[in-house]
C-alpha cells in the first residue's frame, strides 16, 4: 500500500497533533501530514498537493467544516478524496449536513486511535 | 394574554416540538430538552471528570473546599447559544494549564504558550460538547462558540446577571482547576 498524504483541518493546533498521533498509533502508513487551521487554507492546500485523506473539524473560524466540504466538491483536484469530520458537537443535524455534502464519516471528540482506525478502514479499502 | 398550543415538525421532520402561541400569533417554542436528575452541577462534574481522564490519561478528584480560586492565571471560555445559552469557563494556574497541554500532546517537553492556550481552549470545548450531549434533546438545539482564552493573574470574572451559575473544583496530579457553567435564565 502506498504511503499516504493526510490533510488535517482544525483551528486547534493541539487537536491537529492529537489527530496526527492517533493516525500513527492506528497504524496508518503516513508519508506526509499537511495542516490547515480553517477551510479556506485547506482548499488551497488541496489544490496544490495530492491528498489521500482529509480530517476536518466542523466548528472553525473563517470557513467552517461544512462550507469547506461544500466548496471541496466543486474542485476537480478533490474528486474521490475521503473526508472524515471531527466534531465536538454531537449535533446530529450538522453531522447529517456534512454527510449529505460529501463527507464520508465522522468522529466525535474525544476519540481513541482504535476509533479512528475503525472509521477510516472502510474508506481506505474502497 | 391568551395563548393556545399546537405541534410542529422541525426542519428535519424528526421531532415534534410543542409550540406556545401568544395572542399576537408569534410562536414561542418550548424547550425540547430535559435536564437529567442531579442537575447542572452533577452533570458538569461528570462531563469534566470524564473528559479530563480520557484526554489526559489522569485520575481526577475533587479539590478540597479550602483550596482558593484566587491563583487562576488562565481562563478558557466557550459560549453556548440556542435553546440553552450561557458560558462554560475553565480556570487554572499557568502550571496546571502547561501540564494539561503536555498530557494532551503526549509529551514531557514543556509546551509553548500558544500550545498551552490552545489545549486549554480545546479541552473546554470538548467538556462543553460532552455536557450538552448528556442532556437528552439538547445536542441539536444548542451550538458552541470557538473558545476564548484570557491570560494573566490580575482579573476577576463576574457571573452574568439573571443567570444560574454552578461550579466544580477538581484536581489532577496535584494541579487544581475550576469549571463554571453560567446559564442565562
Amino acid at each position: 500500500m502506498k504511503k499516504m498524504c493526510v490533510l488535517i483541518v482544525d483551528d486547534s493546533s493541539v487537536m491537529r497533533k492529537i489527530v496526527q498521533r492517533s493516525l500513527r498509533l492506528a497504524g496508518l502508513d503516513i508519508e506526509t501530514v499537511l495542516e490547515a487551521d480553517n477551510g479556506e487554507q485547506a482548499l488551497t492546500i488541496v489544490q496544490q498537493n495530492t491528498v489521500d485523506l482529509i480530517f476536518s473539524d466542523i466548528n472553525m473560524p473563517k470557513m467552517d467544516g461544512l462550507e469547506f466540504v461544500r466548496q471541496l466538491q466543486s474542485l476537480e483536484a478533490a474528486k474521490g478524496i475521503p473526508i472524515v469530520m471531527i466534531t465536538t458537537e454531537g449535533s446530529q443535524s450538522r453531522v447529517v449536513e456534512a454527510l449529505s455534502l460529501g463527507a464520508r464519516g465522522y468522529i466525535r471528540k474525544p476519540f481513541t486511535p482504535d476509533q479512528v482506525k475503525e472509521r477510516i478502514a472502510p474508506l481506505l479499502e474502497a | 394574554m391568551s395563548s393556545n398550543t399546537d405541534q410542529e415538525v422541525n426542519e428535519r421532520g424528526a421531532r415534534l416540538v410543542l409550540t406556545v402561541r401568544t395572542s399576537d400569533g408569534a410562536p414561542r417554542p418550548k424547550r425540547s430538552w430535559t435536564l437529567p436528575e442531579g442537575g447542572w452541577e452533577e452533570l458538569l462534574r461528570i462531563a469534566a471528570s470524564e473528559i479530563l481522564e480520557f484526554m489526559l490519561g489522569v485520575q481526577v478528584g475533587e479539590l478540597p473546599e479550602s483550596a482558593s480560586c484566587n491563583s487562576t492565571e488562565m481562563t478558557a471560555m466557550v459560549g453556548l447559544a440556542g435553546e440553552l445559552s450561557g458560558v462554560l469557563s475553565l480556570r487554572c494556574p499557568a502550571a496546571a494549564a502547561a501540564t494539561l497541554a503536555s498530557k494532551m500532546l503526549g509529551t514531557d517537553i514543556a509546551p509553548t504558550d500558544a500550545y498551552t492556550r490552545d489545549a486549554l481552549g480545546e479541552i473546554s470545548n470538548v467538556i462543553a460538547g460532552t455536557l450538552k450531549a448528556k442532556v437528552p434533546g439538547l445536542d441539536d438545539a444548542c451550538l458552541l462558540s470557538t473558545p476564548t482564552i484570557v491570560c494573566g493573574g490580575d482579573y476577576h470574572l463576574f457571573s452574568i446577571s439573571n443567570s444560574t451559575s454552578v461550579s466544580v473544583a477538581l484536581q489532577f496530579e496535584g494541579q487544581p482547576l475550576w469549571i463554571t457553567l453560567d446559564l442565562h435564565r
